[in-house]
């Protein structure tokens, strides 16, 4: 834990540790968590008071320099076969992941920095709404990229669309009906795909909440559809596929698993990514994470080749790890 | 059989179909309704055609395009874009029937389902690799995998890479259109002799015309065209999946080992899937169930496997690390269709190949065996299999491939494929991966054995010829020897005992023949054997024959058919005419009978009725055309008066400018009038003033010279003075009335060349106004012109008076000079007085 004055985490974007105020008494507030998005209100308010904050970093500086650059170096690359080997190096960074706190949080801060083209307005809109579903589509969007890469989408431009869809993936919710039921009926479809419907009749919730809920898969493909910055706009049409199932009866066409594409299962595995969010502190466990509590859920969704690339692909660098670290 | 709603019911245009295809029908309880059998009408969902270039016929007497009825060709259309306009969907040559992939090929046209992986789409294959294309013309790495891949698995690398090249350049020139959407998916993998690759994309705004319109069946310069051409006749089979529900087009090339399926027939399937409704076929009889349910593809493989045959087992993804892969068990061998014409000890076996005329549709085996004694002992064994399994088969069907071996750049004797010229065992030849001949060398192989097959052919003809007219002599032998029996007979018959004959014949049987005896009659077997076998031959080769004349003969009746119901449409619709003139004449017989008078009285007076009712209505309909074309008249005259009124508020407009101009100018004129009346009075005024002065002055002079006085003098200057004055202000008037007159011409020249511009376009009626204005004008200017002269004149005259006035003045000088000489000269006298 270290003292960080307010002008020191103004330099931030997003909160890379975790930010505590301490009173006079030495009692300590928990104010930000790692992944949230700097409010300008928030940095404004606290300058005027001049406060120092405890700090409890997770990202590490270095690491997330070395993203980077490797990214940086893949913007520039035009052969696959480079492409490729540079692919593979970035993923050879998850190689110790187990090991090391905090690397996934500054594997997500690099693709932040990388790829990120989402107006300001649009990021605070949705971290007011919810801080929690910005958290969750900060980490959706950094694992969409590490998903593509190992299903070989490694050019940056797509690499870059594939981050900035996940991370407006639930922008459709960012409604002025949203509330703590659709909230929570979002958290029993990741819980249970295809139930979230289902939770919010029981608990009898309006028909404007779930309208909320069903409609937000369209409502943010029209938020992408209207932006000009992703450069392959069909890729936009994966955010329709976000609660599709294998049987056919998720929303919102309901389309058979059959129909579901590489690049569209990308975007949905990244988004399945939600539930490991809530815990504390869960930065050092995500890989563990995702190869294993995902298992039982991904019967429902038509992801499964690309999942099993995933995990093979990590699974390679597990096995590097044995080898070259014992 | 169960019939549902979206069971297919098929008419056969084809002709006689195959066994297998028949087979397939009957397992699916889809009905074909052959033409030329049955006459009968239903709603058909497709219909088979054969050997057809143009489908132009089909589609109209049949509605292809309007009824959805989906044209299914049995052989290689002549024209491809032709076929497809006429909702031609699939191309499929009977010959893929024989193999299992057939009978799934068959399933997945007519259920019309399909997926976006190759195990979604043809859940029968085992999935090799994958791989995803984003930039397409950066895929060297995957492709070379995607080539050595085919390559291990027997299939021409060459055919392969040229497919992926073209068609993957065909996908970029519809992505430059906006018609299709990267990243493209690209999957890979076999089934038995089959081997596909399958790639989708999203492709919002294609259509299933986007590529029929680039369908050509000949190469062309424009380069879709060239391309997809190129694609298609790379592959043996070509599918084109439209899934509307996500809006992804799913494209599947399949190659085929089988040499026999390339040469003949190069197919292709093009299909609207659809996903949760999609169309159901009922139960087969025997095979496995044929019902797609909600569950997706995976239950698919179970009846597109039939029973006994290879299994696909599909796990559910997620569940195990290996559930990506389709395995496939191993394939039971297939029935053989074996008919057999009579059978016996088979002692002795001769086996031949029976060709036809034409290029072998199936390879026919005939065993002939018997046992020596028995003269109508032999098993004719016909098969139509292609499998070369069987070790009875000792005909191999040519051009089976067999690639083996891993150095893809090996070209040593590793990578073989079969002759297939019938020597399976030691005719290998080395057949390297990049093989750029390989087509051309494949058609002369062909082309040689077809050579090979008519001189064989030819052979055997005359081999026909001569075996016949030995048979001819052996008949002949064998009539005299019956003649010289039957002789013998009567011979006994009339000399001894039927015991006695019986004794001599058992002693003749029971004699050991002698060497000539049994040579003969062993030459006597052979040669029946021999004619038996070429009766065979020439009774297969009648089938054969008849098979094609049939087939002819079929074309034709289908062509008359056609003919037949066109005419039958066009007699009908004569017909119907022909009743409804019958009928209109009838109805206007009936009439004029009325009208003659054969009607009742009621009835005349109703048409009386009717008839003053007509005149009145058309008086009526006359008065109100009057009133029309008067509101016409009045309407047009009202709308001319309207833009007359425009132009005469113009003019009176222009009218009003021009007169007050008028009453302007002539206000100047009459002002300048005035003044020059004035000037004129002054001038008179002057004049008499100058009369009275010049007699005064002479007066002057006399009274000067008479009386010598001095007031004189003073008077003359004062009345010079008030001259001069006079002549000046005369002078400032000329020159005001001068400038006056000057703007005034201005003003006219200006109004005058606008009132020319404006009447131009004016009617005659505004030029008569104008015309009056011009000539006021004119009177006008007339007027100024004579002011002007009059002011010329009375220049000229104050000129005059000016200068009778200086002369006057220079005489005043002179008469006051010499006016001071006399004061003078009498005051000098006076002082020297």
């Amino acid at each position: 834990m270290i003292k960080l004055p307010v002008k020191d985490l103004a330099k931030r974007k997003i909160a890379d540790g975790h930010v505590y105020l301490s009173t006079s008494e030495g009692r300590k507030f928990y104010l930000l968590k790692p992944g949230m998005l700097l409010d300008e209100d928030f940095i404004k308010k606290h300058a005027q008071l001049n406060t120092v904050f405890d700090f409890e970093p997770v990202a590490v500086p270095e690491v997330i320099e070395n993203f980077s650059k490797l990214f940086k170096e893949l913007r520039y690359l035009q052969f696959e076969r480079d492409l490729k080997s540079q692919s593979l190096k970035i993923l050879g960074e998850f190689h110790d992941f187990h090991s090391r706190d905090g690397h996934f949080l500054s594997f997500a801060q690099a693709c932040f920095d990388a790829f990120n083209l989402i107006p300001h307005e649009s990021l605070k809109k949705m971290h007011s709404q919810d801080t929690q579903l910005f958290r969750k589509s900060f980490y959706s969007a950094a694992f969409s990229v590490a998903i593509a890469l190992s299903n070989d989408f490694y050019h940056f431009t797509m690499l870059r669309d594939f981050y900035n869809i996940s991370l407006m993936l639930d922008f459709g919710l960012c409604e002025t009906n949203y509330s703590y039921y659709v909230a929570q009926a979002c958290n029993q479809e990741n819980k249970l795909p295809g139930s979230g419907r289902y939770w919010l009749e029981q608990e009898k919730a309006t028909k404007q909440e779930i309208d909320v809920f069903l409609g937000h898969p369209k409502k943010s493909y029209d938020y992408l559809k209207k932006t000009k910055f992703l450069a392959f706009p069909e890729l936009a049409e994966a955010v329709l596929y976000q609660h599709e199932l294998s049987n056919g009866n998720g929303f919102p066409k309901g389309i058979p698993r059959s129909y579901v594409s590489g690049w569209e299962a990308v975007i949905m595995i990244a988004d399945s990514l939600v539930e490991i969010s809530d815990d504390f502190p869960f930065e050092s466990r995500v890989i563990d994470h995702l190869m294993h509590f995902q298992s039982s859920k991904l019967k429902e969704l038509p992801v499964g080749k690309v999942h099993f690339k995933l995990k093979e692909t990590l699974k390679y660098f597990d096995s590097l790890k044995e080898t070259n670290f014992g | 059989m169960i019939e549902t709603e979206n069971t297919p019911i098929i008419l056969n245009l084809a002709g006689v179909l195959s066994e297998d295809l028949s087979k397939y029908f009957a397992s699916r309880g889809i009905r074909v309704i052959d033409s030329l059998v049955e006459n009968a009408l239903l709603s058909w969902t497709h219909i088979l055609v054969k050997d057809l270039d143009n489908f132009d016929a089909v589609g109209d007497t049949y509605g292809t395009l309007e009824n959805n009825i989906r044209l299914i060709s049995l052989s290689q259309p002549g024209d491809l874009k032709n076929f497809m306009m006429n909702n031609g969907k699939l191309v499929l040559d009977e010959s893929w029937l024989t193999n299992a992939f057939g009978t799934f090929l068959m399933d997945k046209f007519f259920q019309e389902y399909g997926g976006v992986t190759l195990s979604d789409n043809y859940p029968k294959f085992r999935e090799l690799g994958s791989f995803n294309i984003t930039n397409p013309f950066s895929t060297g790495e995957y492709l070379d995998h995607l080539v050595f891949n085919a390559f291990e698995n027997g299939m021409s690398a060459l055919s392969v890479k040229t497919y992926f090249d073209h068609i993957l350049m065909y996908l970029t020139s519809l992505k430059n259109k906006g018609r299709v959407g990267f990243p493209i998916e690209v999957s890979y993998g076999t089934f038995n002799d089959v081997y596909g690759l399958q790639m989708h994309f999203f492709a919002e705004n294609m259509q299933i015309e986007d590529v029929t319109n680039s369908l050509t069946s000949r190469i062309t310069k424009t380069p879709e065209e060239y391309l997809l051409y190129v694609s298609l006749h790379s592959s043996d089979f070509f599918d084109f999946t439209y899934l509307p529900e996500v809006k992804k087009v799913v494209i599947t090339a399949l190659w085929n080992k089988s040499e026999k399926v390339k040469t003949e027939n190069k197919g292709m399937m093009f299909t609207h899937a659809v996903s949760s409704s999609s169309r159901q076929l009922p139960a087969p009889d025997v095979s496995a169930p044929f019902v797609l349910n909600e569950g997706g593809i995976e239950d698919l493989s179970s009846f597109v496997t039939p029973a006994g045959e290879s299994e696909v087992e599909i796990i559910p993804a997620a569940m195990i690390e290996e559930e990506f892969v389709t395995t496939i068990s191993g394939s039971a061998p297939e029935e053989e269709t074996v008919t057999t014409v009579s059978g016996s000890d088979e002692e002795e076996e001769v086996s031949t190949t029976v060709k036809g005329s034409k290029e072998e549709e199936d390879k026919t085996v005939t065993k002939i065996s018997g046992k020596k004694d028995e003269k109508d002992g032999f098993k004719v064994t016909l098969s139509s299999s292609k499998e070369e399994k069987k070790g009875n088969m000792t005909v191999k069907s040519f051009g089976t491939e067999e690639a083996k071996g891993p150095g893809m750049f090996d070209f040593s004797n590793k990578g073989t494929v079969k002759d297939g010229t019938g020597d399976t065992s030691g005719n290998k030849k080395a057949v390297p991966l990049f093989n750029v001949s390989g087509p051309s060398s494949r058609e002369k192989e062909l082309e040689k054995k077809i050579n090979e097959i008519i001189t064989q052919n030819d052979q055997l003809k005359s081999k026909l010829v001569t075996v016949t007219s030995e048979l001819k002599v052996q008949r002949d032998t064998h009539a005299k020897m019956e003649r010289i029996k039957e002789e013998v007979a009567k011979v006994v018959d009339n000399d001894t005992e039927p015991s006695k004959l019986d004794q001599i014949l058992r002693q003749s049987a029971s004699k050991v023949p002698t060497e000539r005896e049994s040579k003969m009659a062993e030459e006597f077997r052979q040669m029946e054997k021999l004619t038996r076998k070429l009766q065979l031959e020439s009774s297969q080769k009648e089938m054969h024959l008849g098979k094609e004349i049939e087939k002819q003969q079929r074309i034709a009746a289908l062509k008359e058919t056609m003919v037949e119901k066109t005419r039958e449409t066009y007699s009908k619709a004569l017909e119907k005419k022909d009743q409804e003139i019958a009928m209109m004449q009838s109805r206007l017989e009936q009439a004029n009978k009325h009208m003659v008078g054969g009607g009742a009285q009621a009835q005349t007076t109703q048409i009386k009725e009717l008839e003053r009712q007509a005149v009145n209505q058309t008086k009526m309909v006359e008065m109100y055309k009057a009133k029309i074309t008067n509101l016409a008249a009045a309407l047009d005259a009202q709308k001319s008066d309207e833009n007359s009124k425009d132009e005469m508020r113009k003019i009176q407009l222009l009218n009003d400018q021009m007169k007050t101009q008028v009453e302007m100018t002539r206000k100047e004129v009459t002002k300048l009038q005035d003044r020059a009346t004035a000037d004129m009075t002054q001038l008179m005024a002057l004049k008499q003033e100058k009369v009275k002065l010049s007699e005064a002055l002479k007066k002057a002079e006399q009274t000067a010279r008479l009386s010598q006085g001095s007031a004189g003098p003073q008077q003359g200057e004062m009345e010079v003075k008030r001259l001069q004055g006079q002549v000046q202000l005369l002078e400032t008037y000329l020159k005001e009335s001068n400038t006056k007159v000057k703007d005034l011409e201005i003003k006219l020249q200006n109004a005058v060349s606008v009132n020319r511009n404006t009447t131009a376009a004016e009617d005659g009626q505004s030029k008569v106004k104008i015309n009056h204005l011009e000539n006021s004008v004119k009177k006008l200017t007339q007027d100024i012109v004579e002011s002007r002269n009059q002011l010329a004149e009375m220049k000229k005259e104050t000129n005059k008076l000016r200068a009778e006035k200086t002369a006057l003045q220079n005489m005043m000088d002179k008469a006051k000079k010499d006016l001071e000489k006399y004061e003078k000269k009498p005051a000098s006298g006076k002082k020297s007085a």
